[in-house]
């Protein structure tokens, strides 16, 4: 009885120990930090700056519409990826490329992937060139330093999450219940709607629970395709930590876009879990 | 007379150039009960699919109610499946699974939940409509797969292998529900199974598959008195195969040990095999006198089941078995001893192979 204890103990100790080393302390330290004044008083003064200012709330609501509108499109051109992948190619060697093209970019850095959209988005890039050359529009449009430039650096850097959760949740959906609705008449659209979609929801609300959490929290693609024209929460608490060294008010405002965020992803776990069954 | 419920004309189906269904060719009546039996991997739910439209053939027709189906889509056919595995929807409960089908055909919301009702109630599970398919024993999931497919009211309904997942008991109690079930709403059954005894009891006719061919098709007891040939003879029920040997005159012989037995109304060829069940054997001490043919045994087990014994023994290089009443036995059957197996040559069934 012993042996397999002190096994347990260990191999659980090991993981409590880095997960208190490298998330609880960090996490408590930018914690207590937020609500200590410099001279290392308690205070809420921190949050009050942030809480009662117009400005943070501006910047909260772009950061958040940019994190729902990536999450969106994420689906949107995610879930047809997905069910490409699973459903349609049946050659597997084909899937497996796929995948890998999916994931290659992954191993690569977010500031090369983000400086390579700040070329292809550019004024002289190849995006603009090519929809004046096919006439699609009169002169270059500007993606850099808008939402939308951000926006299609985001949803290109997390669409593999959005792909890989939706994929795996469409192969383990059993086919014979697809084949059972068909079988009691269901059209193949009625098919997908009440079967096949309401059972891909799990892996659905995962990948965009995931996206939308990264979306929200990224640094370095909306710092880049900003253009330094559009402000994002995590550029406000990186300026804190790395130019103005105000650890109470950077802490302060990590917390805030934390809970928030954490609030937000609890409300949609809900309704995902109510939706999905 | 009227055209048959569901008819299957010359139908073939390979899988990657490997032959799965050769030439088959079936019908069913309006409300028949009939059961495609066979070992796994003959073929039995492949023609199964083929008739609920999730394989397409290479050649050949189906036809339901006169009407070509060969290349319908699953959903354009007038017929329901019962899986092996249910395949209820896990994310619904159970009256909207059972209401899924009339909801499709366009059935209101009130309408599609009091059919289901009436479909539950039917199965046995009027109380269980809120409850979800994960919350129910597989005794109850098969009834509510039932369920969502009588509630259709089809012509025709396709059933895999449905209680293979229920204990024997429970199988056996669900095999004589559902046949009762079958003849008071008259729908028409095929019904895959790899259990000859399910088969025999609830099914009208029996198609007998192998290999993808179908090898015999009639009433079960016909099929178990007259198998037509030497793998039926052993799939249903259990069988004493005996050589027979074609004498130069043309008439057979039954070789068993020394004892030659001659026979009449044999097939053409030279390899034949008389089939001689187990129950139509008597064990006797002295050879018996008269007409009754017989050959001498060694006992070599004697198995008690239930009220039935079952005697295996021996003579020459062949082996027997035969099931008599416990009480019938002689005492001095025993192990190791010798006795006479007495039959009437009337009982035997000579086929090929």
């Amino acid at each position: 009885m012993a042996a397999p204890y002190r096994t347990v103990a260990l191999l659980i100790g090991g993981s409590v120990i880095f997960f208190a080393a490298f998330f609880v302390a960090p996490m408590t330290v930018v914690a207590l930090a937020s609500i200590s004044s410099k001279d290392g008083a308690l205070t809420l003064a921190q949050y009050a700056r942030i809480l009662l200012d117009q400005y943070h709330w501006d910047v909260l609501w772009v950061t958040f519409r940019l994190g729902a509108l990536t999450t969106i499109a994420g689906v949107l051109i995610g879930y047809p990826l997905a069910w490409y992948l699973v459903r349609v190619v049946r050659w597997s060697a084909w899937r497996r490329v796929c995948i890998i093209l999916l994931i290659v970019p992954l191993f690569t850095s977010n500031i090369v992937r983000s400086f390579g959209w700040m070329v292809l988005l550019g004024r002289n890039g190849l995006v603009n060139e090519a929809l004046v050359a096919s006439g699609l529009v009169g002169r270059p449009i500007r993606f850099l330093g808008t939402e939308l430039g951000i926006l299609i650096g985001l949803v290109y850097i997390l669409l593999p999450f959005i792909v890989l959760s939706v994929g795996n949740g469409l192969a383990k959906i059993d086919e014979t219940l697809e084949q059972a609705s068909a079988d009691l008449g269901a059209r193949p659209s009625a098919t997908f709607w009440n079967v096949t979609f309401p059972l891909s929801l799990p892996g659905l609300m995962a990948g965009a629970v995931m996206v939308f959490m990264l979306a929200i929290s990224a640094y370095v693609t909306p710092a880049l395709l900003s253009g330094g024209r559009i402000t994002v929460f995590s550029m406000l608490i990186f300026q804190q930590y790395s130019s103005v060294f105000d650890f109470n008010y950077g802490g302060a405002l990590s917390i805030t876009l934390l809970v928030l965020s954490l609030a937000l992803v609890a409300v949609a776990s809900r309704i995902g879990e109510a939706r999905g069954g | 007379m009227t055209s048959p419920l569901l008819e299957i004309d010359a139908l073939t189906k390979a899988f990657g150039g490997q032959s799965v269904l050769t030439d088959i060719s079936l019908t069913v009546a309006q409300g028949e009960f009939v059961a495609l039996l066979g070992p796994s991997g003959c073929g039995k739910t492949t023609l199964l699919r083929c008739i609920a439209g999730f394989l397409i053939p290479e050649s050949g027709h189906v036809r339901i109610a006169g009407t070509d189906v060969t290349a319908l889509a699953p959903y354009r056919r007038p017929l329901n499946t019962v899986f092996q595995n249910y395949a209820l929807f896990p994310h619904l409960n159970v009256t909207d699974n059972v209401a899924y089908g009339p909801r499709r055909q366009g059935a209101s919301r009130t309408e599609a939940a009091a059919r289901a009702q009436d479909a539950l109630t039917l199965v046995g599970l009027a109380d269980f409509g809120a409850r979800f398919p994960r919350e129910l024993s597989g005794g109850q999931q098969q009834r509510v797969a039932l369920a969502r497919a009588i509630v259709n009211k089809p012509m025709l309904l396709l059933l895999d292998e449905p209680l293979s997942a229920l204990d024997l008991k429970l199988r056996k109690r669900v095999q004589l529900e559902l046949k009762q079930l079958q003849e008071k709403l008259g729908i028409a059954f095929v019904f895959v199974t790899h259990d000859q005894e399910e088969a025999m009891t609830m099914a009208d006719r029996i198609v007998v598959m192998n290999g993808g061919r179908i090898e015999q098709i009639g009433r079960g007891q016909d099929i178990y008195r007259a198998p037509r040939s030497r793998f039926v003879a052993d799939f249903i029920g259990d069988a004493n195969m005996l050589p027979c040997v074609r004498a130069a005159d043309g008439r057979v012989t039954m070789a068993v040990g020394s004892a030659l037995i001659p026979l009449g109304g044999a097939p053409a060829g030279s390899d034949l095999t008389a089939v001689l069940r187990p129950e139509d054997i008597m064990l006797m001490r002295e050879r018996p006198a008269g007409g009754a043919a017989a050959f001498p045994v060694a006992i070599e087990k004697v198995i008690h089941v239930g009220s039935d014994a079952i005697v295996v023994m021996r003579c020459g290089d062949v082996a027997l078995t035969c099931r008599v009443r416990s009480e019938a036995l002689d005492d001095g059957i025993a192990v190791g001893a010798q006795a006479f197996a007495a039959f009437d040559p009337a009982s035997l069934h000579i086929v090929a192979g």
